[in-house]
């Protein structure tokens, strides 16, 4: 069946093992472990075990580590395309969300771009899409903001790569930070506002203890995706059954993942607002407008300079041509079913 | 009150006077003359890479200024900081060995006499340093130059810089560590057959 | 032989191998290529170049040169020697006042700058003189002298502790809070010792000489206050900054660089020479230290690959011992270890793999954090690699290297004692932070 020689997988991680990412990534370990009957078994190494977070990518390539965990679009320095796998801001321009975004990926054509994108990038490498995590939130916030121009009056950590420029292009002030730099300098009003994902992620970061509003519709991370970049010379070594395995229990943890964050981030949102008293607000309109034009306009751009980035992108709105109008008139029936719930929840809290 | 104290160095306690004008009369010409070069080379790459400290605070200054009085926080700022400090201790690192910066545990060293420490050392630059960093300027040199064909960018901030000017910095730095290694050696040399340092 | 084995010879043969005397980090290099190379491959040398680069490229350590720069600059100018001579004139009836007068200006300069070098020297060159002078007792004073230079290091801004914060994975500004009140402890702990010293035995500090007082007590309070500008402005640029929400604690060592240049323009002890001359030292300061931090990480990184540091934490958890034990154990070897070797070594290579097992243990990393920085101060005076004595000896030649020695082991014993003080009563440390971050 799928057994073959025994083969150790180690993934450096780039974020901490604590964190939720990695309890998925966890599971999809197991599944692969019990397909094979232990034959592939994975052992997640923490950020920066054995090299840094930046170089991930390239200790997987030259077999420094087997495996790799991070999302796409951390490599859109290596080519600017993989952004539109890893967080395409504003769903591509073309009105993808992450369930959009999956389904181009596994029947639009996603897939076979997705594996040409290491070949783009010459790295030995075999990737697979694991866990969709978007809608990432906007963001936290120390006072309510109402309008762009509010928005505009902040000095805001903001994603790095494609996403944090277009943030630049609408005029708000992005500021770069590391990661551990973030929470002591909002605690410090060094910066006033903030993003890093959702509810659950955003809770463990701790930033309801210095910030109460939260917003949680943006658009510049709508579709997120975390991925596993296998070594090529380790996965051609596999046996077909091995690979099988992989594959399929890959497939399985897109699914479990949007069920997971479902769950998990509910159960966050709920404790951030009753427990530590974080007020949730609605997007000001004029934010979607404005992040959307600009966000068509960074496209445009790089899709001028890069043939391969064009090929993708063309590909998504093609894609999106089509699938777009059904899924967005489906998605008014889910979101006017949820909210009428929610509304009745809210109604009897009162 | 002397007006400028002896020592400003935290850790450098070892580290050596400026270097002499010459060379001792019974060292081979050849030598003396390798020696002085190298030194010298190092000397001046060593002052010029010292004003980087200065751009470094600028640029942050600059952040801190253009952020807090006018909202308007550069995307640079965070980048540049870091390449210049990366710059600064990489490319500063020859300069560092020719003045005996890099720190020894050398209570036990400093109790041998003059012919063992050059014998010690001779030998240690031979066996251990030149092979260790030769390899490591080959793979640094393939590494760096990859970057600079691919036009390899940052992902770390908004701006994303090309990193192929940082990363070219690092074959640099080791290669003007091979460099001081060789008047290092020569010293060491000269020491385990004379009993005397040159420079000291 | 399994990877987890060649890891344990490397750790051996690293022991063995910086003794010899050749420089740590290129003795690191070697040995890192060599089990490396045993333990996986050739894929090690490339391992050695992309630890470099994540080194060169980690935003918090760009702190370090700044703030060697400051210390520098401050030391170049001599901008302390009104503050010192303002407090040793207000306190000249006092029994043993230039004792007070030495730990209240290296408290003062020691939330000035980070670096230890420039507070022994300014210290040294200031008291040496008028502590010789007044019959002080040499033992003494050069203890005190060297145990308050270390102060610099403890409280913030410190570059130990900007070199610890990645290490341990706790904010720098964490750290920074953890450290003040230990700070004070120790500051109060030498004073209060060298006082009582004086009390029971008044020929250790007599009464300073008549023409060593001054005439006017509001002059010399002016005199005073003239003297707490500069490391007041030095401290509002460095950690004011950072304080007041204007920096993250990189951009903020750029402003107490920026303050101790303008500085020193301010008060006319800007030289061109004296510019390129403290470049130049900031250069070789940040080379020592930075340098080390890639080829241990290079070093740990290695040990991390061969899977070794899991062997061992497991094995000792294993033993199933009190987790107080493991901490003595821990601290007395990092206390050992101090003896022989400089702080630079002992948080980059050694704190590193005993961390996998505090973690395990289930420590606070702040207060772990602070416990191996009070620890390792005791690095800088435990002869023979004590380099607090050398700076001490090259400014006061007067004063013999044993005795100076001697008294610097009195106030190690001090230093340990408040290590202990902060075991059995953490919020010492935690205090602070848990008030400023849990509003
Ligand atoms: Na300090
Ligand atoms: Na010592």
């Amino acid at each position: 069946l799928a057994q073959g020689k025994p083969v150790k997988i180690r993934v450096q991680s780039v974020i901490p093992t604590s964190a939720d990412e990695v309890t998925m990534l966890k599971e999809f370990a197991k599944d692969v472990e019990d397909l094979t009957n232990k034959s592939v078994t994975f052992e997640v190494l923490p950020a920066g075990a054995v090299v840094g977070v930046n170089d991930t990518l390239d200790a997987v390539d030259k077999g420094l580590i087997e495996g790799g965990f991070a999302w796409t679009h951390y490599w859109s320095g290596k080519h600017p395309a993989a952004t539109l796998f890893g967080s395409p801001a504003a769903g591509s321009g073309v009105g993808m969300d992450n369930f959009a975004w999956v389904s181009w990926f596994l029947y639009g054509g996603g897939k076979q771009l997705y594996d040409d994108l290491w070949k783009e990038m010459k790295v030995n490498v075999k990737g697979f899409i694991l866990q969709p995590v978007g809608p990432e939130a906007l963001g936290w916030f120390k006072n309510p903001i109402n309008s762009m121009a509010d928005f505009r009056k902040l000095r805001f950590r903001t994603p790095p790569g494609i996403p944090g420029q277009i943030y630049k292009d609408i005029g708000v002030a992005a500021v770069a930070m590391g990661g551990g730099d973030i929470l002591p300098a909002l605690e410090k009003g060094v910066i006033d506002g903030a993003e890093w994902c959702c509810p659950k992620p955003d809770m463990t970061f701790g930033f309801h203890k210095v910030l109460k509003h939260y917003y949680q519709q943006g658009l510049h991370q709508v579709v997120v995706n975390a991925d596993l970049y296998i070594n090529g010379d380790v996965w051609k070594k596999l046996t077909p059954g091995q690979q099988k395995a992989i594959e399929v229990s890959a497939n399985a943890s897109l699914m479990k993942t949007v069920a997971y964050r479902i769950t998990e981030n509910g159960k966050a949102l709920k404790e951030l607002v009753d427990k530590h008293g974080v007020i949730l607000h609605e997007t000001p309109a004029d934010y979607f407008t404005e992040y959307s034009a600009a966000a068509m306009k960074n496209f445009e751009a790089n899709a001028k300079q890069n043939a391969f980035f064009k090929k993708v992108w063309d590909s998504q709105k093609a894609f999106a041509e089509t699938a777009i109008p059904f899924w967005a008139d489906a998605q008014k029936s889910n979101a006017a079913l949820g909210g009428a719930y929610a509304a009745e929840l809210k109604k009897r809290k009162k | 009150m002397s007006e400028t104290p002896l020592i400003a160095d935290d850790l450098v306690a070892g580290r050596r006077a400026d270097p002499p004008a010459g060379m001792p009369g019974d060292m081979p010409r050849w030598m003396a003359t390798t020696i002085l070069a190298i030194d010298r080379f190092s000397l001046w790459i060593g002052r010029l890479v010292s004003w980087l400290t200065l751009p470094l605070m600028g640029a942050m200054a600059y952040e801190i200024a253009a952020r807090y009085l006018y909202t308007a926080p550069t995307a640079w700022a965070y980048d540049i900081s870091r390449m210049l400090y990366g710059a600064l201790f990489v490319l500063g690192a020859g300069y560092a060995l020719s003045r005996g910066v890099h720190i020894r545990s050398d209570f036990l060293y400093r109790n041998w006499s003059v012919r063992n420490q050059g014998r010690v050392d001779t030998a240690l630059y031979v066996i251990l340093y030149f092979p260790s960093l030769l390899i490591f300027l080959w793979v640094a040199s393939n590494w760096a130059w990859t970057s600079v064909v691919r036009a390899e960018r940052g992902m770390d901030t908004s701006w994303m810089p090309l990193l192929g000017p940082i990363k070219s910095c690092l074959p640099f730095g080791i290669l003007f560590l091979l460099i001081q290694g060789v008047s290092e050696l020569l010293k060491s040399l000269y020491a385990a057959q004379k009993g005397r340092w040159p420079n000291a | 032989m399994s990877p987890e084995f060649i890891g344990l010879i490397m750790v051996a043969a690293m022991l063995a191998g910086i003794f010899v005397g050749f420089p740590i980090s290129f003795t690191l290099i070697f040995l890192g290529l060599i089990f490396g190379y045993w333990g996986f491959g050739e894929l090690v040398f490339y391992l050695l170049t992309l630890q470099f680069n994540a080194t060169m490229m980690e935003q918090t350590l760009a702190a370090v040169p700044l703030f060697v720069f400051m210390g520098i600059m401050m030391e170049q100018a001599n901008l302390m020697e009104r503050l010192f001579d303002s407090v040793q004139k207000i306190l000249a009836g006092v029994k043993g006042s230039l004792y007070l007068a030495v730990m209240f200006v290296a408290t003062i300069f020691a939330a000035a700058t980070g670096i230890v070098g420039a507070s022994v020297t300014i210290l040294g060159i200031m008291a040496g003189k008028p502590m010789i002078r007044s019959g002080y007792d040499v033992k003494l004073s050069a203890g005190l002298i060297a145990a308050g230079g270390t102060l610099g290091i403890l409280i913030p801004p410190s570059i130990m502790l900007v070199v610890m914060g990645p290490v341990l994975e706790v904010p720098v500004t964490t750290l920074f809070a953890a450290a003040i009140l230990p700070g004070i402890l120790l500051a109060t702990l030498f004073t209060g010792y060298a006082m009582l010293r004086c009390l029971v035995d008044p020929k250790l500090g007599p009464p300073l000489a008549l023409e060593r007082r001054a005439v006017g007590a509001a002059a010399l309070w002016v005199e005073f206050f003239a003297g707490l500008v500069p490391p007041a402005v030095l401290v509002l640029a460095a950690l004011g900054s950072i304080v007041f929400g204007i920096a993250t604690p990189t951009e903020g060592a750029a402003c107490g660089a920026a303050g101790s240049l303008l500085l020193t323009l301010a008060y006319r002890r800007l030289t061109w020479p004296r510019l390129k001359d403290a470049l130049v030292k900031t250069l070789e300061i940040s080379v020592l230290i930075l340098f080390l931090v890639a080829t241990s990480n290079f070093f740990g990184a290695v040990f991390a690959r061969l899977g070794t540091p899991t062997l061992l934490t497991d094995a000792l958890l294993g033993l199933d011992l009190n987790r107080y034990v493991v901490l003595f154990f821990i601290m007395g070897l990092i206390f050992l270890l101090g003896w022989p070797l400089e702080w630079v070594p002992i948080v980059l290579i050694v704190v590193p793999f005993l961390l996998p097992l505090v973690v395990k243990l289930g420590f606070d990393l702040t207060w772990f954090g602070i416990l191996v920085a009070v620890n390792l101060q005791t690095a800088w005076l435990s002869p023979p690699v004590a380099l607090s004595a050398y700076f001490l000896k090259g400014v006061v030649p007067q004063w013999e290297l044993t005795d100076i020695y001697k008294g610097m082991l009195q106030f190690m014993g001090l230093q340990l004692f408040a290590l202990v003080l902060i075991i059995i009563f953490p919020e010492i440390a935690l205090w602070l932070p848990k008030l400023i971050y849990s509003k």
